[in-house]
């Protein structure tokens, strides 16, 4: 008897690469008078060159903002939080009801649909002893190093902005990559 | 005068007796009128032999001289019937039509002496060989295409037997077209000297087209040596056609697909607070086609099946476009719900096509989603394995036991209507004798949850090393404690007592390895499994310690579209080969899957989505176990599953990617299942227990179950039997263990045969029978190498001297990049070939990677085979595979075939791709192979 679990999407869904943390901060500089407001993030995979958008499903305000060439509208519709995300022809669309707990989505464009991100960061560092400080500094939940495979996973609290997390981690001491993780197809008993 | 050989008695005795008075008194002294008599020059006449029916070339037989007056030419006896003999010239000729044996012949020429004529005469023999009448025969009429494909056998039958061999050529003519249609084994045809039957066969060439029935006529088109066209000479075979598609066809369904708005949806109990439930759901648009704003409705009920239920949440789903997603939640206080019983919790979403409102769909995983709990008569949902009271009583033999025909199969029925075939276990006997157990083998069960206080487990479970993960969300959950709090039934507990149930304690049954070490990391139900991921399966030296496992069982797998495993996890199973056990490497053994019977042949609404190949999905399966990246990486041990029959269990996943086959079971109603421990107590579902029942004499307290079953069941038989090995001898690397198994394999269904298919009027192999490769490993795409023998593979690992598999060696790529173009809906396909060179001469390898990079709309339609160096063939993709449904194009993937082990890597490796379906034309853009080399003198 399967265990309940979340069944995200029937489609093909590969992870990316782990995602190295190259932040723009659209939304809090030029697209911030725009509209959204609420934080939008680029992030761009160093391995894939490929941009995700990291959006907060909970502090967006209602308006537009072009994100490359991604068009993205927030809208507040019957109790919720709506993203229409423009690109390539096509229009997909997020709605998240107003009183969720806040987290945070991701949209690929290249795939040109959302992906749910893990509440972790990948993290690189000099000296794995700096990791309770790195956790610390986030106000993560944990940390585990893996000296064997050459990361750290930083766990967030769900709430907590991985982008914001990320940034904060890069300018660290002592950390020489910061990653994003996306969530993966789910593995289920068989 | 008298020449022995031409002076005969003559044919008219008194004539003789007259010439020879008148030579007596005449005398034939000078002076006398001689009375001459004709001579023949010649000794003799040579011989003659003859073919019935054949015109014999004319002889001229001898003249004679001499004589009184005109010679006259005889022969005698009568001459074979159709040769005549010209008496004025001498001459034998015409054509035998009978067979005549030697017969001796008298050739005379006699004078015309009117007194006395005298004869001269030679003998000669002569024969007239049998020319046989060749008829055609067939065993069988007619022949459905798809299902009556053993070769039909044709037989040519003489009218008798004849001198020298007889050989016959067919021709074949009808509609159905040799080399497409059918197969001719051969078209020359000889009949041995002596005897008077051959035959050849007609093996029907499936198809999946709607041709209508075909005919073949073989036709005896030439007969060479003592033989000729008889009757009947030609033979109709009538191929009754199943290629017709019973659905619509796809054209009919791209329409009708536009229409279509499928929801995927989920719940998850993203925590359980100390009052409340809270659930995160999940819905997204999988479909092609908007949907209406619909509703998500939560209700509840204390019997899960009883249509009376309160909704205890609601949440409004908004319009939804394809690839839209809706996030919510909903809480659920332990006020609204019964305390003191089980609550059910029901999920239902309905997703309305705005185009087609008659097109209701649900959700794909089922029309509901649903989970339950069972509610303390305090109003607390249990988070630990705790407040049960059980005994055990050691040193008493397990009651379930003797129904374990996994470990002992006798043929028993274990609660099922019918039982299998004897010996078709584990061939664990000696080993049950011998008592081992496993004892101190570390097994860590990577699953949904671990009961660590059941009474059959309890003793096993290593203390303090379990793990949850889901503590933090789960009120009153610890940490060391896996404990599953629904009620639904535990995977991980029934994966559990396969291992490791303890043995003798007067309960239940016992593990395969009843004294191995047991701990339980409920990853799989993790609230976030990506941040967990690495901590569950060997990096983690605490919270959880898993760097000190030795056997990772992982019952798990996903359930639709290949992916690629990403850097991190692929180095993580890297790592753990190479750093754990102290560098003998961890043993990972994974579940291949159950997806054998699964096809996506059509929707929720009974619509086809592709073109009809039901007959063969119960041949070369609809989603191949290279669906989990996990198995397209040569440190996992991909384990399918068998019956109590010692066939494949009908749902097991196959491909290349197999490693060896381990007792599952089929349903556990009509066909055993497996026995083995289960989550606590009685859950209120109709299949509890199964045959074995809940609450019955067999199982009073619910503890277990007989129906198990999966390739999550052969999982932990396969790890059980690892665990075995490496008590035996500890000193095995992972590789080493790989090796045993394989080698020790035991051959299932050895007649398996194989399975091909004609596209575009070309025949393609969709699947081996049982191939030999280059060194000697027998290897099935259905079985991998085989059945684990457990004794066989202890023995051998008593005497297997650990890391002798010289240097593990991972090849750089082997690339061609091609950008040439797939034939569509051929099966002849697309055939590169690319030499790997500079590698170590004495390598063996010990897997092969395929990287294919595709261009094409529709992957799934296509097979990819590659053939070693050794002439070993091995389908390493299957067409139809429904494991590439739905995913990106173009295709980058990367997946393994074991089929070549212990082969040499050098020389020149084919592929071969084909494309089974018409209408989508790809590009083969380049293939690369890694190898994984190690170095076994005993396989080169």
């Amino acid at each position: 008897m399967k265990p309940a679990k979340m069944k995200v999407c029937k489609a093909h869904r590969r992870w990316p690469e782990a995602l190295p943390v190259m932040l723009l901060f659209l939304a809090g500089t030029h697209a911030a008078a725009q509209a959204p407001g609420g934080p939008l993030h680029v992030m761009r995979s160093a391995t894939l060159e490929r941009p995700l958008l990291v959006m907060s499903t909970s502090a967006a305000a209602p308006g537009e903002v072009y994100v490359d060439n991604v068009r993205i509208r927030v809208a507040l519709e019957d109790g919720a939080r709506v993203y229409r995300v423009f690109h390539r022809g096509v229009t997909r669309t997020l709605h998240v009801a107003l009183d969720a707990a806040p987290r945070y989505v991701a949209f690929d464009p290249e795939r040109n649909r959302f992906e749910l991100l893990s509440h972790s960061l990948r993290v690189e560092l000099e000296d794995y002893g700096l990791l309770d400080q790195i956790v610390a500094a986030v106000d993560g939940t944990g940390g585990k190093a893996y000296p064997m495979l050459g990361f750290a996973i930083v766990q967030l609290p769900p709430q907590a902005n991985p982008v914001d997390a990320a940034r904060a981690i890069e300018a660290l001491p002592g950390v020489t990559d910061v990653r994003l993780r996306v969530r993966g197809t789910p593995r289920v008993p068989r | 005068m008298c020449r022995a050989r031409a002076m005969g008695t003559g044919p008219l005795p008194a004539m003789l007796l007259a010439m020879v008075l008148i030579l007596g008194v005449a005398g034939c002294g000078p002076g006398d009128k001689a009375d001459l008599a004709p001579t023949f020059e010649q000794d003799g006449i040579s011989d003659k032999s003859y073919v019935q029916n054949l015109a014999i070339n004319p002889a001229t037989l001898p003249e004679a001289s001499g004589g009184d007056g005109a010679l006259a030419y005889t022969i005698s006896p009568d001459l074979p019937t159709g040769l005549a003999f010209d008496a004025a010239t001498r001459v034998l000729s015409g054509t035998p039509t009978a067979s005549q044996a030697a017969t001796v012949y008298t050739y005379t020429a006699t004078d015309s002496d009117a007194v006395e004529p005298d004869s001269a005469r030679l003998t000669f023999r002569m024969t007239v060989e049998a020319v046989a009448s060749v008829s055609i025969s067939a065993a069988a009429m007619e022949v459905n295409e798809g299902e009556d494909l053993e070769p039909i056998a044709v037989t040519l039958t003489l009218s008798e037997a004849v001198t020298g061999a007889v050989t016959i050529d067919l021709a074949s003519t009808g509609t159905a077209r040799l080399g497409s249609d059918f197969d001719l084994a051969s078209t020359e045809i000889t009949v041995a000297e002596g005897s008077t039957r051959a035959a050849t066969t007609i093996t029907p060439i499936r198809d999946l087209e709607a041709e209508g029935d075909e005919t073949i006529t073989l036709v005896i088109d030439s007969v060479d040596g003592r033989g000729e066209v008889g009757a009947p000479s030609s033979v109709d075979i009538t191929i009754q056609d199943l290629g017709a598609p019973p659905l619509e066809p796809k054209g009919d369904y791209a329409a009708f697909e536009a229409l279509l708005a499928i929801f995927s949806f989920g719940m998850q109990q993203e925590t359980i607070e100390a009052d409340a439930l809270n659930f995160t759901v999940l819905v997204s648009n999988t479909g092609t086609a908007t949907a209406s704003p619909t509703e998500a409705v939560l209700s509840t009920a204390t019997d899960l099946f009883s249509p009376a239920r309160e909704v205890v949440g609601s949440l409004p789903v908004h319009r939804l476009p394809p690839e839209g997603w809706f996030i919510g939640e909903i809480r659920v206080p332990f006020s609204a719900l019964t305390p003191g019983a089980n609550n059910f919790f029901i999920l239902e979403v309905e997703a309305v096509p705005e185009e087609d409102p008659a097109l209701v769909a649900k959700g794909d995983g089922g029309a509901v989603d649903f989970t339950g709990f069972f509610l303390t008569a305090d109003n607390r949902i249990r988070t630990t394995c705790t407040g049960f009271a059980r005994a055990t009583e050691p040193g008493t033999p397990d009651p379930l036991f003797s129904h374990q025909w996994s470990l002992h199969n006798t043929g028993q029925a274990s609660f099922a209507d019918r039982g299998g075939a004897a010996g078709e276990d584990l061939r664990m006997t000696q080993t049950l004798a011998d008592g081992l157990t496993g004892a101190g083998v570390q097994v860590a069960v990577v699953d949904s949850g671990l009961e660590i206080c059941h009474p059959d487990l309890a003793a096993n479970v290593e203390p303090g090393a379990s793990y949850n993960f889901n503590a933090p969300i789960w009120h009153g959950a610890q940490a060391d404690d896996p404990f599953l709090p629904t009620v639904l039934g535990d995977h991980g507990t029934s994966v559990a007592g396969l291992i490791a149930a303890a043995a003798n304690n007067g309960v239940g049954g016992r593990g395969v390895a009843p004294g191995a070490r047991l701990r339980g990391f409920n990853w799989l139900g993790a609230y976030d499994a990506e941040t967990f991921i690495f901590a569950a399966h060997g990096m983690s030296a605490a919270d959880p310690k898993s760097d000190d496992v030795h056997v990772f069982n992982m019952s798990y797998g996903i359930d639709a579209g290949a992916e690629n495993l990403d850097a991190d996890l692929i180095e993580m199973f890297r790592s753990g080969v190479t750093d754990l056990r102290d560098g003998r490497g961890a043993l990972y053994v994974k579940a291949a899957g159950n997806e054998f019977d699964i096809c996506t042949e059509v929707d929720e609404f009974g619509r086809p989505v592709a073109p009809s190949r039901l007959d063969l999905s119960l041949e070369i399966g609809c989603v191949a176990a290279n669906l989990d990246g996990e198995h397209n990486l040569p440190y996992v041990i991909a384990v399918g599953g068998f019956s109590a029959d010692g066939r494949r269990s009908v749902y097991s996943s196959a491909g290349s990617t197999l490693w060896v086959m381990a007792p599952a079971g089929e349903d556990g109603e009509r066909r055993p299942a497996m026995i083995t421990t289960d989550q606590m107590g009685c859950a209120p579902l109709p299949d509890e227990g199964l045959g074995l029942g809940c609450g019955t004499d067999a199982n009073p307290l619910g503890d277990y179950t007989s129906a198990f079953s999966g390739t999550s069941a052969a999982a932990p038989n396969a790890a059980g039997a690892i665990a075995l090995l490496l008590e035996t001898n500890p000193q095995l690397t992972w590789r080493d263990v790989k090796h045993v198994l394989a080698k020790t394999a035991r051959q299932l269904h050895p007649d398996i045969p194989r399975v091909r298919v004609a596209f575009g009027g070309a025949p393609a192999v969709l699947q081996h029978g049982w191939i030999t490769n280059g060194a000697g490993y027998r290897f099935h795409n259905w079985y991998g190498f085989g059945a684990i023998d457990v004794d066989a593979a202890l023995a051998l690992a008593a005497v297997h001297p650990p890391n002798s598999l010289g240097a593990f060696i991972e090849s750089a790529p082997v690339r061609l990049a091609t950008g040439v173009t797939i034939p569509d809906h051929d099966g002849g396909g697309l055939t590169q070939t690319q030499n790997a060179t500079g590698l170590p001469r004495t390598a063996n390898i010990e897997a092969v990677q395929l990287r294919i990079e595709v261009t094409h709309n529709s992957p799934r339609e296509l097979g990819f085979e590659l053939t070693s160096p050794a002439g070993t063939r091995s389908i390493i993709n299957p067409v139809f595979n429904d494991a590439l449904d739905g995913v990106e194009n173009p295709l980058d993937w990367t997946v393994l075939s074991n089929a070549f082990y212990g082969e040499s890597p050098t020389g020149e490796w084919t592929l071969n791709v084909i494309d089974a379906a018409e209408g989508t034309i790809g590009t083969l853009d380049a293939w690369s192979l890694i190898f994984y080399l190690g170095e076994h003198p005993e396989d080169s």
